[in-house]
């Protein structure tokens, strides 16, 4: 179009000329570049440049990590001392009350090793090497049955608080939803009490509540429960505000009230996303109860944190071998669920 | 809640002339402060009838049935719905009016049987409609209705979702009667379907509003289904109405001022005029 025609021309001659919208504009480019010089400070800050020689000299195994890897005085890595996994339980039968050799457990058998120990004789004032024979209750896969029934405690927990959460998430839900709050108070009441739910921590809130109810499932399931309820509560929420609002309007036709219209015409609706919602947060509760155990909200975490504080990275390593078998499990099933549901 | 086991028979004309099911008196609705989508309507409509409400997309007639059953609430004027006597209380007025709403009223994965069922709930308590534990009567009620619609039991059973466009409008028309209704009010039921399911649509509802007695209200926007069915014409354009008559008063002439606005087909050349 050239400048001072009244009337902007058309046909093709006029449409060569034509200048199209660049897809990136001159403010865009700025911006990146920008934003590039300020992830280059903060990455300077963080120590990034080291976090990526280090890693590069754990992975090539170089001098350069020997000399700033810091494991002074220990020969093997982390690592390396969790292998061979220890699958096995062995107790000095001196130590177990009450211990009858004729009623072994099942699968466990008994060892006998002999043992040079060095102790002070008290009349001689001098230090003599005596052999004793020690016997050892041997259970082949005991640790492993131990790790085991502590996982399934870790679901249980996760069990239980997504299933408290659902229950509070509903409701929560109703009031927390634009369309079908009573009053704008409860909104904004359930809105930010989900809000502030979200924001605290499972970790620091186990914290507490371990102070209240002391070590054990109780604190590691209100834990869980309140953060998802403000999980589920918020998307739950969301969710029905979002749904279709054509079959609502036909149940209000009718003269139907809040109720009868969320469970005919909403419930229907939404069900599958909360299926997949509730699933989430299952996966998400059984991951986070391995976790808040380490501060003794029941579990695994608390085995877990146990045998690491003890530096028994064998016994560490099956923990995590389970969890990471668990959390794959989990995930099968409920992608399996999920695709059944939807 | 009364059960009409035998049919009523309605002949052409209203049975008892005068008779009002609806009035319209100076209905008006505005919208922020745009042309008002219903300007100053007045209108009534005699039992037994069917009346096709006639105009182009935005002419007011979906706001009109919408403020018929309170999804809508009249800026000035009123709707009265005249089967019940004396007060019209919210719930009292509903449950003798029917709609049929456009496509995607319905509730997708309820089955069609569970979404006839739903004309039922707001008359039942909470734990019913938590549960939808309807009575055996209504159950009943609803199977027939749906037979009497075209749908099979395997189809009554299977979620709305599955079944076809034309099916789907049949389940709103069985929804629709559930609650013996005085009145249906239909919301361009056949927007969405293709031209020879929508006569068989119209038909459906035309033929099935007889048999309960009830008197029909239909917005429309296409021409030869409306003097095809149309007892009555009342015809909106831009919120007024522009013509009330017989279908077989329809002229041309009117079509043409009624549909003529930039960008919109002239449905009149379909019918030869």
């Amino acid at each position: 179009m050239q400048p001072g025609t009244p009337q902007p021309e058309t046909g093709p001659s006029a449409a060569m000329a034509w200048t199209l919208k660049p897809v990136f504009s001159a403010r865009a480019v700025a911006l990146t570049f920008l934003a590039i010089l300020l992830l280059a400070y903060s990455a300077h800050r963080m120590q990034l440049d080291d976090m990526a020689a280090r890693i590069a000299g754990l992975v090539f195994d170089t001098a350069a990590d020997r000399t700033t890897g810091g494991e002074a005085g220990r020969d093997e890595s982390v690592l390396e001392r969790m292998f061979p996994l220890a699958m096995s339980e062995r107790t000095p039968i001196d130590r177990m009350a009450g211990f009858d050799p004729d009623k072994l457990p099942l699968f466990s058998r008994l060892e006998t090793v002999e043992a040079r120990e060095s102790t002070l004789d008290p009349e001689t004032l001098q230090m003599t090497t005596i052999t004793i024979e020690k016997t050892f209750l041997v259970q082949p896969g005991g640790y492993l049955a131990l790790v085991i029934r502590k996982i399934i405690e870790t679901i249980e927990i996760a069990l239980w608080a997504s299933l408290i959460a659902v229950i509070f998430s509903l409701p929560l839900a109703w009031l927390g939803a634009r369309n079908y709050s009573p009053h704008w108070l409860t909104y904004a009441g359930a809105r930010s009490g989900v809000s502030f739910l979200r924001a605290v921590p499972e970790l620091i809130s186990a914290l507490f509540l371990v102070l209240i109810f002391g070590f054990g499932p109780i604190a590691g399931i209100l834990a869980l429960a309140l953060h998802s309820m403000g999980f589920l509560a918020k998307f739950y929420a969301e969710d029905i505000e979002a749904a279709d609002k054509r079959p609502q309007e036909a149940m209000r036709a009718m003269g139907a009230g809040d109720f009868a219209t969320l469970r005919l015409a909403v419930l229907p609706q939404v069900l599958p996303s909360y299926a997949a919602l509730t699933l989430y947060v299952l996966d998400r509760n059984v991951r986070m109860a391995t976790v808040i155990g380490l501060v003794g909200a029941g579990g695994i975490g608390q085995e877990l944190k146990g045998r690491f504080d003890m530096f028994q990275y064998d016994r560490v390593g099956t923990i995590l071998l389970v969890i990471f078998v668990t959390v794959l499990l989990l995930d099968q099933l409920a992608a399996h669920v999920r695709r059944k549901l939807i | 809640m009364r059960m009409k086991t035998t049919p009523l028979e309605v002949s052409q004309g209203p049975e008892s002339p005068g008779r009002k099911a609806l009035s319209v008196v100076a209905a008006t609705k505005a919208f922020g402060s745009g042309a008002p989508a219903l300007n100053d309507v007045s209108f009534s409509l005699e039992a037994g009838q069917f009346t096709v409400l006639l105009g182009p997309s935005g002419s007011g007639k979906s706001t009109l049935l919408r403020a018929a059953v309170g999804l809508v609430r009249l800026t000035s004027g009123e709707i009265r719905v005249h089967h019940e006597t004396g007060s019209a209380s919210g719930r009292r007025r509903h449950s003798s009016v029917g709609m049929v709403h456009q496509d995607g009223s319905l509730s997708d994965r309820l089955t069609a049987a569970q979404n006839v069922l739903s004309a039922m709930a707001p008359s039942m308590n909470w734990l019913r409609v938590l549960l939808q534990a309807y009575p055996a009567r209504m159950q009943q009620k609803a199977c027939l209705l749906l037979s009497r619609v075209g749908l099979t039991e395997d189809q009554a059973n299977r979620p709305v979702r599955e079944l076809s466009g034309g099916q789907r409008q049949r389940v709103g028309i069985a929804r629709a009667l559930m609650n013996d209704p005085a009145l249906i009010l239909a919301d361009e039921p056949v927007a969405s379907l293709d031209p020879a399911t929508a006569r068989k649509v119209m038909s459906l509802l035309r033929d099935t509003a007889r048999e309960y007695g009830a008197t029909v209200l239909c917005s429309l926007h296409q021409i030869e289904l409306t003097c095809e069915f149309a007892d009555r014409v009342i015809a909106l354009k831009a919120g007024k109405l522009v013509f009330d008559g017989a279908a077989s008063e329809v002229s041309p002439k009117t079509l043409a001022g009624l549909f003529d606005h930039e960008g919109a087909a002239r449905p009149f050349d379909v019918i030869g005029g």
